[in-house]
C-alpha cells in the first residue's frame, strides 16, 4: 500500500507552477542634463519577437539599434521629444541567459528639465503581453540615491506602455549628503578596515627594542604616533579612493578584499612582534592605498557629471573619515589605558591574536569562497566591540583586585 | 625565530580547522536497498509483469472489483514512473469498473481515493473516505492512517492548511510512516519553511527500513526541489544527481539534471540531455522550447512548442483535472493571456489552493489585470501560504499599479524565502521550482 500511496505523492509532486518568460530591465542613471539607461533585453524574447539575428557582428548591432530607436521614445510630458543615442550594443551573457544589452543616453530637448519625463515603450511588449519592463534608478545624485540596490521606478507590460517619470527638483546637496552617508555606511559595516587600523594602533603607544615591544612613549608623543598612523591611513586610502573613483577604473574585487586580509594579518603579526618598527605610518599610507581601492567599489558608479563624481567622493571619504575618527576616539584611551597596564603585553598579545584569528579566517574565505565560523562571528555587529569592552571590564575588574604598588 | 615558528605552527593549524570545517562533520550511513528493482528499465519490465497479471486477472473475474483494483494499483505505479496520462486514464476506467460492480459500501474505496487524489479530481474523494470508514470491515490501522492522510491531502488542496497539518499529525499518531512525513515536508515548503520540509524528508528516510531505489530516488527529487526552491540551486543539483545515480534511467532526474545545466548557462548540454529523453512527455517538451527559444533559435523553440501543445491538448481531453495546472504553465509561456487565465482559473477550480491561486496571479497579470492579481495574492497571503512566487507576483503587480515601495517590499520577502528567486536563470527552471 505504501507504494501506492507513494505514486500519489510523486505525482502530486509535480503540480505546476508559473514558468514565465524572463523579464527586460532598464537601470536609469539620472544626471542633471541627461539620463542614462542601461537596458537589458533577453535575447531569446527579442529574437522571438523580431526574427533578428542574435549574433555579436556590426550588421546585428545595427539592426537591434534600429529596432530599439523605434520601439522606445521619451517625451518631455508636453510632449516634445528628447534625443535618444545608443552608445553601446551587444548580446552578452549577463546573468542567465544571453540578453541584448545596450547603454542609451537620453538628453531632453533645451529648457526641459532631465528629470520630468515619458517613456513610450513598445520594445517586445506591443508583440508580447506576457512580457514584462522593469524600470528602476539605479543611481540619482542630485535625488539623494546612491545605493548599490537600485530602486523601482515601475513596470509595463502589455497594453501599459507609458511610465511617466518625475524625479523632482535637482539638489547637489541632497546627493552630498547621501554620499556621506553611505561612505559612513560603508566602514561601519567594513569590520575588516576597523579591525586593521586599530591593529596598527595596538603597539603605538610601545617603543620596540632588540625585536621586542620594551617600554612605553610618554602620553604626547604616543597620541602624536597615533595621530600620524591614522593620517597616513587617511591619505593612503583617500588617494586610491580618489584615483578609482574619479577615473572609473573598474578593479577585480577578490585580490583588493585578499589583500586587505592580509593587510590585518601583518598587522596582528607586529602588534605581537615589531617587524616594522617606527615606520607605522609609512606601512599604513602604503596599506591604505589598499584599503581605498576597496572603498572605491562603492561609489565609483555615482555621478554622471564633473560635479556629481567630484562631490560624490568628497561626501563619501567624508563619511568614511567622521566614523574612522568616532572609532578613534573610542579605541584611544583604550589603547593607552590597557598599555600602561602591569597585564599590558597580554591585552596586547590578545588584541593580536583576535586579529590575526580573524585576518586568516577572512584570507580563508576569500580564497575558497566559503563562509566559515569566525568569520560568521565576527562579521556580526558589536562582536569586536564587545570584545575590546570585555577587555577593558576585565582590566579594570583586575586593577581594582591587584593594585600597583 | 621560535616565536615566529610558534606563530606560523599556530596559523597552520588555524587554516586546517577552517578547512575542516568545510566538510560534513559525518558521513551519511550507508543505504541498504531491500526488494524492487535497480532502475528504470528493471521497473518498467517489472510493471508490465504486474500489468499483464491484473490485465490476466480482469479477464478471469471481470466481475470481481479487487481485479479492478489490483489492475488499477499496477497503472497507477507505472504512470508513477513515466507519467503517462494513458495509464492514469486507463487506471481510472479500472476504478470505476471496480466501484461499478461493487456491492454499496464495499469495493476499491482507498485506491479510488488516491486515483482521484491523483488525478486532481477532489469531489468524489470525501465521499469515498466517508465509506471507507463505515466500512462494516474495519480497515486495518495502516489503512486508516493513510485514509486519514488523503483527507489532510484535501484539507490541503483546498485551503484548509491548518486543519491539513492538524489531520497529518492525528494520522501519524496511528500510523506513522515515511508517506506522511513526506506530506509534512510538502506541508512545511509550502508554508515557508524549507529547513522543517528537509528534516521530514530526511526523517521519511531514516523511517524506512530497506528502501527501494525508487523510494529513494523520490525522495531525493523532492529534497532537491526544496533546495530549489529555497535558492540552494548546488544543493538541489546535487540531490538531483544523487536520484540519478539511485535509479539510473529515471526520465525525471534526468530532466532535473537538464534544467540545472541550462540555469548554468550550459545550453548545449541541457538541450541534448532533455532530447536524449525517449519519447519526451510535453513538459519536457516545454522545457526543450523554453531552452531553445532563451538561446534565441526561434524556429526550433516553436516547433517543440507547437508539440508540446497538441500532448497538453490530448492530455486535457483525457484528464483536464490532472492536465490543467501543466497546459496552463505552456500557455502562459507559449500562449495566449487569455488562455492562460481561463485555464488558470480551471485549474483554481479544480485545486483552490495556494499554488492554484499564484498561477491565477500570473495569469492575471498577463490579462492586464495587476490590480485583480494583487487581490488575489492578498488571499494567499492571508492563507498562511508562504512561497517566494507569490511574493514575484505581488511585486511585479505593485511595479505595474505604481506603488515601487509595495514592490520593492515584496521582492525582498521573496529574496528572504529564495535568495535566487530574481535570477534570470528562473525562466528555465520547468521542474520542481514551484
Amino acid at each position: 500500500m505504501q507504494a501506492l500511496l507513494f505514486a500519489v505523492l510523486c505525482l502530486l509532486a509535480s503540480a505546476a507552477s508559473a514558468h514565465l518568460t524572463p523579464n527586460s530591465e532598464v537601470r536609469l542613471a539620472f544626471g542633471r542634463n541627461h539620463v542614462e539607461a542601461d537596458i537589458i533585453i533577453p535575447q531569446g524574447e527579442y529574437a522571438a519577437v523580431t526574427g533578428n539575428p542574435v549574433t555579436n557582428d556590426p550588421a546585428a548591432y545595427r539592426i537591434a539599434t534600429a529596432w530599439l530607436a523605434r520601439n522606445i521614445g521619451v517625451a518631455t510630458p508636453d510632449g516634445r521629444p528628447w534625443a535618444i543615442t545608443i552608445r553601446q550594443i551587444g548580446f552578452e551573457q549577463i546573468a542567465g541567459p544571453p540578453d541584448l544589452h545596450a547603454i542609451a543616453r537620453l538628453a531632453p530637448p533645451p529648457g526641459a528639465s532631465a528629470r520630468r519625463f515619458d517613456i513610450d515603450w513598445r520594445a517586445i511588449i506591443a508583440a508580447q503581453p506576457n512580457h514584462f519592463v522593469l524600470f528602476v534608478v539605479a543611481s540619482d545624485f542630485t535625488g539623494g540615491k546612491l545605493e548599490d540596490h537600485p530602486r523601482i521606478l515601475g513596470a509595463l507590460q502589455g497594453r501599459r506602455q507609458t511610465l511617466a517619470v518625475d524625479r523632482g527638483a535637482p539638489r547637489l546637496w541632497s546627493g552630498f549628503a547621501a554620499a556621506t552617508a553611505l561612505g559612513m555606511r560603508h566602514i561601519a559595516e567594513g569590520r575588516d578596515h576597523l579591525l586593521f587600523l586599530v591593529t596598527l594602533l595596538l603597539p603605538a603607544p610601545l617603543i620596540a627594542v632588540a625585536g621586542r615591544w620594551h617600554g612605553r612613549r610618554a602620553t604626547r608623543p604616543a597620541l602624536l604616533h597615533l595621530a600620524g598612523i591614522t593620517a597616513a591611513f587617511t591619505a593612503g586610502h583617500s588617494l586610491t579612493l580618489i584615483a578609482v573613483a574619479a577615473f572609473g577604473w573598474r578593479l577585480p574585487a577578490p585580490p583588493v578584499e585578499i589583500a586587505i586580509a592580509l593587510t590585518i594579518l601583518v598587522a596582528a603579526i607586529h602588534a605581537w612582534r615589531p617587524i616594522f618598527p617606527g615606520r607605522e605610518a609609512f606601512v599604513a599610507a602604503g596599506f591604505g592605498l589598499i584599503h581605498g581601492m576597496a572603498f572605491a567599489t562603492a561609489i565609483s558608479n555615482f555621478g554622471l557629471d564633473v560635479t556629481e563624481k567630484s562631490l560624490a567622493i568628497l561626501g563619501f571619504n567624508l563619511g568614511i573619515e567622521l566614523v574612522q575618527l568616532a572609532i578613534i576616539a573610542l579605541a584611544l584611551p583604550l589603547v593607552l589605558l590597557l598599555s600602561r597596564s602591569p597585564r599590558a603585553a597580554l591585552w596586547r598579545t590578545s588584541g593580536a591574536a583576535v586579529a590575526g584569528v580573524a585576518a586568516l579566517a577572512w584570507l580563508f574565505e576569500r580564497v575558497t569562497e566559503h563562509s566559515n565560523v569566525v568569520t560568521q562571528i565576527v562579521d556580526k555587529p558589536f562582536v569586536l566591540v564587545g570584545l575590546a569592552g570585555t577587555f577593558l571590564l576585565t582590566e579594570i575588574v583586575l586593577a581594582q583586585k591587584f593594585p600597583r604598588n | 625565530m621560535l616565536a615566529l615558528a610558534g606563530l606560523a605552527l599556530l596559523a597552520a593549524l588555524i587554516v586546517l580547522a577552517l578547512y575542516r570545517s568545510l566538510e560534513p562533520a559525518t558521513q551519511p550511513r550507508p543505504i541498504v536497498y531491500g526488494y524492487g528493482p535497480a532502475n528504470f528499465a528493471e521497473a518498467i519490465a517489472m510493471n508490465a509483469r504486474h500489468i499483464a497479471l491484473g490485465e490476466q486477472r480482469v479477464r478471469d473475474a471481470p466481475d470481481q472489483w479487487s481485479s479492478q483494483e489490483s489492475l488499477a494499483q499496477a497503472l497507477l505505479a507505472r504512470a508513477r514512473l513515466t507519467g503517462s496520462f494513458d495509464d492514469l486514464a486507463r487506471a481510472q476506467a479500472a476504478l470505476e469498473s471496480g466501484m461499478a460492480t461493487a456491492q454499496p459500501g464495499a469495493g476499491p474505496l482507498l485506491t479510488a481515493a488516491v486515483g482521484n487524489m491523483t488525478v486532481h479530481r477532489l469531489p468524489p474523494v470525501a465521499a469515498l473516505l466517508d465509506t471507507l470508514g463505515r466500512a462494516a470491515v474495519p480497515a486495518d490501522v495502516d489503512e486508516r492512517a493513510e485514509a486519514m492522510a488523503i483527507a489532510g491531502d484535501l484539507q490541503f488542496y483546498t485551503g484548509h492548511y491548518a486543519a491539513a497539518k492538524a489531520t497529518y499529525t492525528a494520522a501519524a499518531g496511528l500510523h506513522h510512516d515515511a508517506g506522511i512525513a513526506i506530506r509534512l515536508a510538502n506541508w512545511y515548503q509550502k508554508m515557508g519553511d524549507p529547513a522543517a520540509a528537509l528534516a521530514q524528508i530526511d526523517a521519511a528516510m531514516a523511517s524506512t527500513r530497506a528502501p527501494t531505489r525508487p523510494f529513494h530516488a523520490n525522495l531525493l527529487l523532492q529534497k532537491g526541489s526544496i533546495q530549489l526552491t529555497s535558492g540552494d540551486w548546488l544543493g538541489a543539483e546535487a540531490s538531483f544527481a544523487a536520484a540519478d545515480k539511485v535509479f539510473p534511467g529515471n526520465w525525471r532526474a534526468a530532466a532535473f539534471l537538464a534544467q540545472m545545466r541550462a540555469a548554468r548557462g550550459d545550453t548545449g548540454a541541457a538541450l541534448a540531455a532533455y532530447t536524449a529523453i525517449p519519447d519526451p512527455p510535453p513538459e519536457v517538451m516545454d522545457a526543450i522550447a523554453a531552452t531553445y527559444r532563451s538561446t534565441g533559435d526561434t524556429a526550433a523553440s516553436r516547433r517543440w512548442a507547437d508539440r508540446a501543445t497538441l500532448g497538453w491538448a490530448r492530455r486535457m481531453a483525457q484528464l483536464p483535472e490532472a492536465a490543467v495546472g501543466h497546459a496552463l504553465e505552456h500557455a502562459l509561456v507559449f500562449g495566449t493571456p487569455d488562455r492562460a487565465l481561463a485555464l488558470a482559473q480551471q485549474n483554481y477550480d479544480a485545486r483552490p489552493y495556494g499554488d492554484g491561486l499564484v498561477m491565477l496571479g500570473w495569469a492575471q497579470l498577463q490579462a492586464g489585470d495587476p490590480a485583480a492579481a494583487a487581490a488575489t495574492i492578498a488571499r494567499v497571503n492571508a492563507s498562511g501560504w508562504r512561497s517566494p512566487q507569490q511574493y514575484l507576483v505581488l511585486a511585479d503587480a505593485a511595479a505595474l499599479l505604481g506603488d515601487p515601495d509595495a514592490a520593492e517590499s515584496a521582492r525582498a520577502q521573496a529574496l528572504a524565502l529564495n535568495q535566487r528567486a530574481l535570477d534570470p536563470a528562473v525562466s528555465l527552471l520547468w521542474f520542481g521550482n514551484h
